[in-house]
């Protein structure tokens, strides 16, 4: 590690103590798993502490839900995404699955307006599924993940396992492109179902272990072990 | 089981009487021979007098030196033909210091001269001749004479006949004192018996109370031994299920620090949920025969 590494805070309590203090600047952090295991939640998360902590610019794109139902969602955590908007800190980006040949061009284009230091992509495994093959997926990831580095932000995309698969992407295409995997999972038969695991994060000695955590009324909170 | 009964006022009741009943025969059989006896304990003077049913008094005094047994009829009309004097000399209580050793003469007296009657060591009975003419002036007069002792001393005598009714001249006194005893003796041994009989139902009862009582307290102390075992039992079973969740705990921590692997914990999770479940199930019913064990 040297000094001129540059990190900013996850926004995940308990989560930066396992990475050496946050995020690394300019790398695109992957945060996978199945359904229901929090990735949206975590974004959302990760989008709050930039804009409405950091007051840095936010662009969250999404290919799964509509704008007002991340503001209906997030608003449960006490997040106010509509006034963060106003304040020209967060900019939410619906791009639907099909468009998926324009989403670098739509990013690009938000990005002449605004300063953004964060980058949500939720997910990329959408528009995955609107690509024909293999080949015309890793192309995609390829081009969209230089893009990103290009722009400097710290990127977090989420990319959704399926569910009998033990990969960490459906196509087992991103996971070597990006510089951070973080795995969240559910484990049944713990007292804490849900936990996460930092399978990967360049420039960064992270924890090994396993970090249970709980979804509370202010976002996703780690549990100490 | 008798101290107990005065839970029952009854039972007491019949109780203190049927103990009484011997006391009361035992008193009355004392009263019914003193009204026919003299208890004679005397000495140099010694004047006791009975009263007779039929009014004859008796009256003793020592003459000469001896004890001279004498009896009137107040009335001066005694029809009688026979009475019957029987007169128990003092037993000698101590051999080597008596006096009166020796022969003894009863002696009694027809209006002119004496007449000797019997002898006998301890006790002596005669029959005396009465007459209408001897008249009440002279009474009729009785002596025990012993040649040895200057003064001898009567525990006992009994002066019996009808001196109102000759039509009963057949019953002598000492039938009626044989027939007053012999009642009183029946009346004695029946309250004997029946004291008896109560006493022996009552120590029954007293048996099968405190054998009914021995049952109770056995049941009473297999329900207190059951309790403390079961208090055991339900402590036993909840350290077992606090070291099961205690390990649950650390399988858990290893498992995050990635000590064991998925599989190995996942089936170890999966044993550790079935013992908690089996022993969960094991207190809950503890505690339910503890719970009845209470409300009983
Ligand atoms: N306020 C909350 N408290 C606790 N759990 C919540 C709350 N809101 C959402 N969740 C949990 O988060 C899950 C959805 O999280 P989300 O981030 O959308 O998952 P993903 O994007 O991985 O599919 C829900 O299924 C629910 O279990
Ligand atoms: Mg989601």
């Amino acid at each position: 590690m040297t000094d001129s590494i540059q990190r900013i805070p996850s926004g995940i309590p308990g989560l930066d103590d396992l990475i050496s203090g946050g995020f690394v600047n300019g790398t695109i952090n992957m945060v996978t798993g199945k359904t229901g295991t929090a990735k949206s939640t975590f974004c959302a998360q990760f989008i709050n502490e930039g804009a409405a902590q950091q007051q840095e610019g936010t662009l969250y794109i999404t290919s799964e839900e509509t704008r007002l139902s991340i503001l209906r969602q997030v608003n449960q955590f006490g997040w106010d995404f509509a006034s963060l908007e106003q304040q020209e800190l967060l900019q939410i980006l619906e791009v639907p699955p099909f468009e998926v040949k324009s989403v670098i061009g739509k990013i690009s284009e938000a990005l002449e307006s605004m300063q953004v230091n964060r980058l949500v992509i939720d997910s990329v495994s959408m528009f995955e599924v609107s690509l024909e093959d293999r080949h015309s997926i890793r192309k995609f990831l390829f081009t969209l993940f230089q893009r990103l580095r290009e722009l400097g932000v710290v990127a977090l995309i989420t990319s959704e396992i399926p569910e009998r698969s033990e990969g960490l992407s459906p196509y087992g295409a991103e996971e070597f492109m990006v510089d951070a995997i973080i795995k969240l999972q559910y484990q049944e038969l713990a007292d804490i179902q849900r936990n996460l695991v930092v399978r990967k994060m360049r420039m960064t000695d992270h924890s090994p272990n396993i970090h249970p955590f709980e979804i509370g009324s202010t976002g996703i909170q780690l549990k100490q072990i | 089981m008798v101290f107990r009964s005065y839970r029952n006022p009854h039972l007491s009741i019949l109780i203190c009487c049927i103990l009484l009943m011997p006391v009361a025969g035992a008193l009355s059989e004392q009263l019914a021979l003193r009204q026919v006896n003299g208890d004679v304990q005397c000495g140099n003077t010694c004047i006791t007098s009975l009263k007779h049913q039929d009014n004859v008094t008796v009256a003793i005094t020592p003459t000469d030196g001896r004890l001279t047994i004498q009896w009137e009829d107040p009335v001066g009309n005694v029809i009688v033909n026979t009475l019957q004097l029987h007169i128990v000399l003092s037993p000698c209580k101590r051999p080597a210091v008596c006096t009166q050793t020796g022969s003894y003469r009863i002696q009694t007296w027809d209006g002119s001269q004496w007449h000797t009657v019997t002898t006998s060591a301890q006790s002596m009975t005669t029959n005396i001749t009465v007459t209408d003419d001897l008249g009440l002036d002279n009474g009729y007069k009785a002596r025990v004479i012993n040649e040895n002792a200057p003064v001898v001393t009567i525990d006992k005598f009994a002066l019996s006949g009808d001196f109102r009714r000759p039509t009963k001249d057949t019953e002598t006194f000492w039938d009626v004192y044989e027939n007053n005893r012999v009642f009183i003796h029946r009346i004695g041994i029946g309250m004997g018996a029946l004291f008896g009989i109560t006493l022996a139902i009552i120590l029954l009862r007293k048996i099968r109370l405190s054998r009914s009582q021995d049952t109770g307290n056995t049941q009473l102390s297999n329900t207190l031994q059951r309790h403390a075992q079961l208090k055991d039992e339900i402590e036993s079973v909840r350290r077992e299920l606090n070291s099961v969740e205690k390990a649950r705990q650390d399988l858990q921590k290893q498992y995050y620090r990635r000590e064991v692997d998925e599989n190995t914990f996942k089936d170890m999770m999966q044993k550790y949920e079935q013992d908690r479940k089996k022993l969960q199930h094991q207190l809950e019913e503890l505690r339910e025969e503890m719970r009845s064990m209470v409300v009983e």
